[in-house]
């Protein structure tokens, strides 16, 4: 086994590990978290990809750590908006729960933090 | 294939919506709406003058952005059924944009306020979005198209600020990011079997082979997810129906299409 | 590919890739940041829109937190402006230099050594979408002197790239900043 196949098997483990977590995992907090390690293995895998793909003249192919560059900053600015939301979603309503209304007690609204 | 003339027409409707949104987030206020509106309309000349191009020449646009030529670079491609999107996503953004004059109004000599300013620079971003999404010729580009449009989609599902509008908003951007995800998985395998993300290009280098078959389950079940269809769906009613009017229409006729 | 990257000056690979061949990933990857950051902002109370984001931190004078905040901003700077000038030939870069330039910017705002600006400032804003617009500037001035947009004419390649990420780096560094400190909370007090 090379390293490349060693960082390949890694990354599918992440991303396993990662739509487990999220399909079993009710609170939004941790599904954030699974959706992070998902793209955490994608992000492995570019750099396998990146290391197998290595050129003449190169230590290893640079296209794929461009992206990894770019994926990483959308997948941080996702993780931002996504936590803002499930903040502000504790400030209006006094919980995280996913499901609909009528299992949540109404809507109440503390008063706005100063 | 190579650069056609007209070509500058296709990044010039990516961009024009995103300078709008630029030049609205620094003017501020009520400035941002009358931005809105310029854009719109130089947005729907540049369409109007692509889809002219295209009728014209009767053949495909394409643009090399720098001058690189895939797959060292990015292409952007427009064909007729491009252009017949496009211009679908003009008018639907025309008609919302005067639609929602009264209802994000911001009247003169009013401070910028929530609601008006957060509307006119998402529906910019949603414009811009959508035009990359149509004349990406790029696998990759795509993807960072598909994120900008749900970045621009989720905050107008929330925009009222009510405990279900947030609900829906968060069940929507897991669902989303899921479902960019899997592209996103697919279009890395695809690159590593076959070395480009040129549309064009592995168009003509696919095989039928068990990756090509697991990539086109990954990117189908995560678009699926984003144009919740079924059983992908759940999402999509909360979001849509919490969202305010010209909000709604957006989402409904545009965002979900983008996908 | 190794040929091209010659023809842009640029000693690293990935920022060849990043700013020369995809330019256009690299200018929507700062859209994605901004409309992140819009998103953010709207979903404020309707009272507190243009108001200072995140939490209100009280300065403790003696505090273990106060002093770092004090120390280590100057090296962490310094850090990051190397990271960010060697990142045309090594590995580094706008973002990694942004990155360590926003953290330092944060240890001094969580020690209460200093305030978040109010989300409302014209300045604020004008940093915030420099970055990008010299991009898209510079842009333009490859389809009138390259004859594409986003190219690079010879020989100016690499001047060009240094100053697109030049005025990327503050836009970059106060997104990356706000994002971290989330939903405008507080009414703006004089």
């Amino acid at each position: 086994m090379n390293t490349a196949t060693l960082f390949g098997l890694c990354a599918s483990a992440l991303i396993g590990m990662g739509v487990y977590g999220l399909l079993t995992n009710p609170q939004p907090l941790r599904k954030i978290i699974a959706l992070n390690i998902i793209g955490s293995g994608i992000f492995l895998l570019f750099g396998a990809i990146a290391y197998r793909g290595a050129g003449a003249g190169m230590g290893s192919d640079p296209v794929p750590q461009a992206l990894l560059i770019t994926g990483i900053v959308v997948a941080f600015s996702a993780t931002a908006l996504a936590i803002a939301l499930l903040l502000r979603l504790y400030e209006v309503t006094g919980s995280v729960s996913l499901a609909s209304d009528e299992a949540n007690p109404p809507d109440h609204k503390p008063g706005a933090p100063e | 294939m190579s650069p056609t003339t007209g070509g500058w027409l296709l990044y010039l409707a990516v961009l024009l919506p995103f300078i709008g949104l630029m030049l609205g987030l620094v003017l501020g206020g009520r400035n941002a709406q009358h931005v809105a509106r310029v854009t719109m309309l130089l947005g729907f000349t540049t369409v109007s003058a692509l889809a002219w191009h295209i009728i014209e020449s009767g053949h495909t646009l394409e643009y090399w952005l720098g001058g690189w030529a895939p797959p060292l670079g990015i292409s952007l491609r427009a064909d007729g059924l491009s252009m017949v999107m496009l211009l679908v996503v003009a008018v639907v953004i025309m008609a919302v944009g005067i639609y929602a004059q009264a209802d994000f109004d911001t009247p003169q000599g009013q401070p910028e306020t929530r609601r008006p300013f957060s509307f006119w620079l998402l529906m910019l971003a949603v414009w811009g979005s959508l035009n990359l999404v149509l004349v990406s010729g790029d696998l990759f580009t795509l993807y960072v198209a598909l994120e900008l449009l749900t970045f621009a989609g989720v905050p107008l599902v929330s925009l009222d600020g009510r405990g279900e509008n947030l609900r829906a908003a968060l069940r929507y951007i897991l669902f989303a990011l899921l479902g960019s995800l899997l592209y996103l998985l697919g279009a890395v395998l695809l690159y590593g079997a076959y070395g480009t993300l040129d549309i064009q290009l592995l168009a003509g280098l696919v095989r039928p082979e068990p990756l090509t078959w697991a990539v086109l389950a990954l990117m189908t079940v995560g678009l699926l997810a984003k144009t919740a269809l079924f059983p992908l769906h759940i999402w999509l009613p909360p979001a849509h129906a919490g969202a305010p009017a010209a909000a709604s229409a957006l989402l409904s006729a545009l965002v979900i299409k983008g996908s | 590919m190794a040929q091209h990257i010659d023809s842009t000056g640029v000693g690293n690979p990935i920022t060849a890739v990043l700013l020369a061949f995809r330019a256009m990933d690299t200018l929507l990857e700062a859209m994605v940041l901004l409309l992140a950051l819009l998103g953010v902002w709207s979903l404020a109370a309707d009272q507190h829109w243009g108001g200072r984001p995140g939490l209100a931190y009280t300065l403790q004078p003696n505090s273990i937190l106060t002093y770092t905040a004090r120390v280590l901003p100057p090296l962490g700077i310094m850090a990051g402006l190397y990271i960010f000038w060697v990142g045309a030939d090594a590995p580094g870069g706008k973002f990694q230099g942004a990155t360590l330039l926003a953290s330092m910017w944060l240890l001094v705002l969580i020690a209460g050594l200093s305030k978040a600006p109010p989300l409302k400032r014209r300045w604020l804003r004008v940093w915030l979408v420099l970055g990008p617009l010299v991009f898209i500037g510079v842009g333009w001035l490859g389809t009138l002197l390259a004859g594409a947009f986003l190219a690079y004419p010879p020989g100016m390649a690499k001047p060009l790239i240094v100053a697109i990420e030049l005025a990327l780096l503050p836009s970059l560094t106060l997104i990356l900043g706000l994002l971290m400190l989330g939903i405008p909370r507080r009414s703006v007090s004089p």
